[in-house]
């Protein structure tokens, strides 16, 4: 079993729009990576007498309000909006694994509590949910990751608790609580691996949600602050600059865009391989 | 179906006691006290037991709870502290700005998404489904906000078309109706494809087509009856969504509203007047959910007539 | 002949699921198709509505003709005409057969609106007459009410007024009782033959049921794995059976003389559309089974009596 897990993914990649997606996301990781090395100016040098200049050879994004590349602004930015998206993604799904396996394998109160939770969150938009969060840690970039981990905890904990209620219907879990085996082996050497796939294309299809929060949050001023480049923040920057120097504003935002696309085109290339559609529509 | 609704008004009551008691909590949870915002530098400490008096700071939370609801309840939403002004009045002011963007985005997302879905399904696997679930991708994956951005960009500045920010005129409204609503679209739109293939399949449609109905017919009459059904819901799940564009949207475009308000708020720490968006929003979340349950039951017969 | 069907394939894909299928069907006549679930019963049925598009199928070859008029490669405009018109179809389930969210009258006056023409007062009071004469009681009550409100006898006598409203010629009921309990069965199947004899309509009943071919029917097709292995009379089907599975068939038909283990179900299994076994499909299942049954299709022969049968051992036993 644990041997064609990769098999899937191989298949992913095989399609075409997986391909072409996959390749992209790869790309962008790399950019983001290796940042220091590929950017060809320093992301915060400035230079006052090229101000707001259209893109050029020398600068192929052109330059912002204070002469800084945009390039490079764009790949370091690149580097924060993806790790604090990943980040905050990865606590989220952490924390609704543990939540919603608890109450798909408990139930009782404790699952009725939650939900309670979760059901007042879920019909929230998470641009609100966020806000507030900022609003009460504070701007800067741990309060925007721990705003968008809880902006999407309810949509993991329900994914992860549907799933384990079905899974627990199973024949193979009944067979193994007779030969008398734990809670904790059952939930997490039985239960968690079989929820799991579901759970990860929610992940990478909701990393792009996130991206798009990350830079709303950023567009407020209420994400990485100055002069740390992200996606969301340059195009802060930028609006007073928009009718001269478009460019600033316009590149962050297709960056956003093609990255969220492309993270949705992988997803549906795995959800097609893997097959798990109706899971995914179930919760 | 009266009853039905009567129902569900009443079990609204502890629903928004709980909302404005975790709006109420949120806000007081947060750290920094708000005294140290209002105080100038230099302040003595005399002044600030004064202020704190004044706003009714110095008591303990579960007072300062039972003072705001009993205020509430009077229809009083307490004193804006930083521009000294009835948050009320505010907020009756802001209100209608919101509800007018709101609305218009949400009957623009409806109309087009369920038009696309439509067009979608009915020419499910050929070319021009793609083309819309294509579109349908862009929309979902575009940052409202950028969009804003990039409509005034083009339609306002280069091209002069329409008043570039503000809320004069109806065609001020043209640009954040696009901005908010191209990602309801895409939801909606999603959906009503999904749904409109899925009915589609079922044998009653067979026997309509045997009957010897045109295809056009048997699609618009009776296949999307059936699958507005859960556009329904979706909308009304999703109406915070509409809502949560809005505040962007406005901020984008320089419009009063809600959501102009409340980031002026937060930014400017003025806790009665985020207490009470955050109220509003979150009861004009409360009561959408309500509406779209409300009008989903009056059109499955099944549940209208189930229902007592 | 109202209807005549020649040579019928159907296909999907690469797949034939109905192959050399050929029967016909005149006036006040009642024809029965039997077979087992998979036989093609059902695809046959779709392929004389002209709705094989629907699902993905075309016809192949062959030819299905009514009343003169050639159906295979009809344009659709012209074959929307025809159908709930001249010819209507009753589906298999009452329950999943009418719009939920319609009430049941005014989709009763469809048909008679798009094909008689008639004005909505008088769809109206034809649909009215319909279901007095299929007894449903308080028909202008009923006619108000949503299909989740009625019992599944009382929505399949819907689903067979929708049917009457085009005032056809020819009905295809496909399996009309078998979602429905015993004693509804019964009174279904009768207001069913009456209609047929009243109207002078002409019917095609498809079913698994022996039981209800031989009440009803005055000729039967048995199919098996997309062919009809055996045509005639229904009395000639019933005394003198002689396709060994058209045999087995009738084996299975439970009698009041049974005494209890006598019934023979038929060994083995429906072979799969994509696995056909090479010669006659039977084959595997066949205790007549020969060499030569390897090799060679069998196709339908005629004698006396208009009884076709698709054996190469029909004369062994």
């Amino acid at each position: 079993m644990r041997a064609v897990r990769a098999m899937p993914m191989l298949k992913a990649i095989a399609s075409v729009k997986g391909s072409i997606a996959g390749l992209y996301l790869l790309f962008l990781i790399g950019g983001a990576l290796f940042a220091p090395w590929l950017s060809p100016y320093p992301y915060d040098q400035q230079d006052l007498t090229i101000m707001n200049q259209p893109p050029s050879l020398t600068h192929l994004m052109g330059t912002d309000e204070f002469g800084r590349d945009v390039l490079s602004r764009m790949i370091t930015g690149a580097r924060t909006s993806l790790s604090v998206s990943v980040t905050a993604i990865g606590v989220s799904v952490l924390s609704g694994l543990i939540l919603g396996a608890a109450c798909g394998y408990f139930g009782g109160a404790f699952d009725r509590v939650v939900m309670i939770g979760v059901d007042l969150t879920w019909s929230f938009p998470e641009i609100l949910i966020a806000l507030m969060l900022v609003a009460i840690i504070g701007p800067g970039l741990q309060g925007v990751v721990l705003a968008i981990a809880i902006a999407y905890l309810a949509q993991f904990t329900r994914l992860t608790r549907t799933q384990v209620m079905v899974l627990k219907g199973e024949t193979f879990v009944e067979a193994t609580v007779n030969l008398g085996a734990g809670h904790t082996h059952i939930l997490f050497a039985h239960l968690l691996p079989n929820a799991l796939a579901p759970v990860l294309v929610a992940a990478m299809l909701a990393t792009g949600d996130a991206i798009i929060l990350e830079a709303t949050l950023g567009f407020f001023g209420l994400g990485a602050q100055p002069p740390t480049p992200s996606w969301g923040a340059m195009m802060s920057s930028g609006t007073a600059q928009l009718f001269i120097a478009p460019w600033v504003i316009l590149l962050p935002g297709l960056a956003v865009a093609l990255t969220v696309i492309f993270l949705n085109l992988f997803g549906d290339a795995i959800i097609t391989a893997l097959d798990i559609r109706t899971k995914l529509r179930e919760a | 179906m009266f009853l039905f609704i009567i129902k569900r008004l009443v079990l609204l009551v502890p629903v928004f006691f709980v909302v404005s008691l975790v709006v109420f909590l949120i806000i007081h949870l947060v750290p920094g006290n708000p005294i140290d915002n209002l105080m100038r530098a230099g302040s003595s400490s005399a002044q600030r037991v004064q202020i704190a008096a004044k706003y009714g700071l110095d008591r303990s939370l579960a007072e300062q709870y039972f003072v705001w609801m009993s205020r509430l309840m009077t229809g009083d939403l307490g004193t804006s502290i930083i521009q000294g002004r009835p948050v009320g009045a505010l907020i009756a002011r802001n209100l209608p700005y919101s509800l007018q963007l709101g609305g218009a985005a949400l009957l623009f997302s409806a109309l087009t998404g369920i038009t696309a879905g439509v067009l979608a399904a009915s020419f499910h696997g050929t070319r021009l489904d793609d083309g819309i679930s294509g579109l349908i991708l862009l929309g979902s994956t575009v940052p409202s906000f950028w969009l804003g951005l990039l409509l005034i960009l083009v339609f306002a500045v280069w091209l002069g078309w329409v008043p570039i920010s503000g809320a004069r005129g109806w065609t001020s409204l043209i640009l954040p109706v696009i901005a908010t609503g191209v990602g309801g679209i895409a939801l909606v739109a999603r959906v009503t494809r999904i749904a409109m293939i899925e009915t589609a399949r079922q044998d009653f449609v067979m026997l309509l087509h045997a009957k010897g109905l045109s295809p056009l017919v048997i699609q618009l009459r009776h296949v999307l009856r059936h699958a507005l059904v859960p556009v329904v819901t979706i909308l009304a799940l999703r109406i915070g969504w509409i809502l949560g564009g809005t505040v962007t949207i406005e901020y984008v475009f320089a419009r009063p509203g809600l959501g102009s308000l409340l980031i002026r708020g937060l930014n400017q720490r003025d806790y009665p007047l985020v207490q009470a968006c955050l109220l509003m929003l979150a009861m004009a979340v409360i009561l959408g959910t309500l509406i779209g349950d409300i009008v989903q039951a009056a059109m499955d017969p099944r549940q209208r007539e189930e229902r007592p | 002949m109202l209807l005549t069907v020649e040579g019928l394939e159907v296909g999907f894909g690469a797949f034939s699921p109905v192959d050399d299928v050929a029967f016909s069907i005149d006036r006040g006549e009642i024809l029965g198709i039997v077979g087992e679930s998979g036989s093609g019963k059902s695809l046959t049925a779709i392929a004389i509505m002209g709705l094989l598009s629907r699902i993905g199928g075309r016809i192949v070859a062959g030819r299905i003709c009514f009343d003169g008029i050639e159906l295979a490669g009809l344009p659709e405009a012209k074959l929307r005409r025809l159908r709930g018109g001249r010819i209507a179809l009753i589906t298999q389930n009452p329950m999943t057969s009418l719009d939920g969210m319609m009430r049941v009258g005014p989709q009763i006056d469809q048909a008679a609106r798009l094909h008689l023409g008639l004005d909505r007062r008088a769809a109206r009071a034809r649909s009215l007459e319909l279901m007095a004469d299929l007894r449903i009681p308080d028909p202008a009550r009923v006619y108000d009410l949503y299909p989740h409100q009625l019992s599944g006898g009382m929505k399949q006598r819907i689903v067979i007024a929708m049917a009457l409203a085009g005032d056809p010629e020819l009905l295809v009921a496909d399996e009309p009782t078998t979602a429905l309990d015993v004693t509804v069965q019964a009174q279904i199947v009768q207001i069913l033959v009456e209609l047929v004899k009243r109207r002078g309509l002409a019917m095609i009943l498809i079913t698994h049921d022996m039981g209800v071919v031989a009440q009803t029917c005055d000729r039967v097709a048995v199919m098996y794995c997309g062919r009809v292995i055996e045509r005639a009379q229904v009395n000639a089907i019933f005394e003198d059976p002689r396709h060994p599975y058209t045999q087995a068939l009738i084996r299975c038909i439970p009698r009041r003389d049974m005494t209890r283990g006598s019934m023979q179900p038929i060994p083995g299994m429906v072979p799969n559309v994509a696995n056909q076994p090479a010669g006659c499909r039977f084959n595997p299942r066949c205790p007549r089974v020969a060499d030569i049954c390897h090799t060679e299709i069998p196709g339908l022969r005629v004698s006396a009596g208009d009884h076709g049968v698709a054996c190469l051992r029909a004369d062994a036993a």
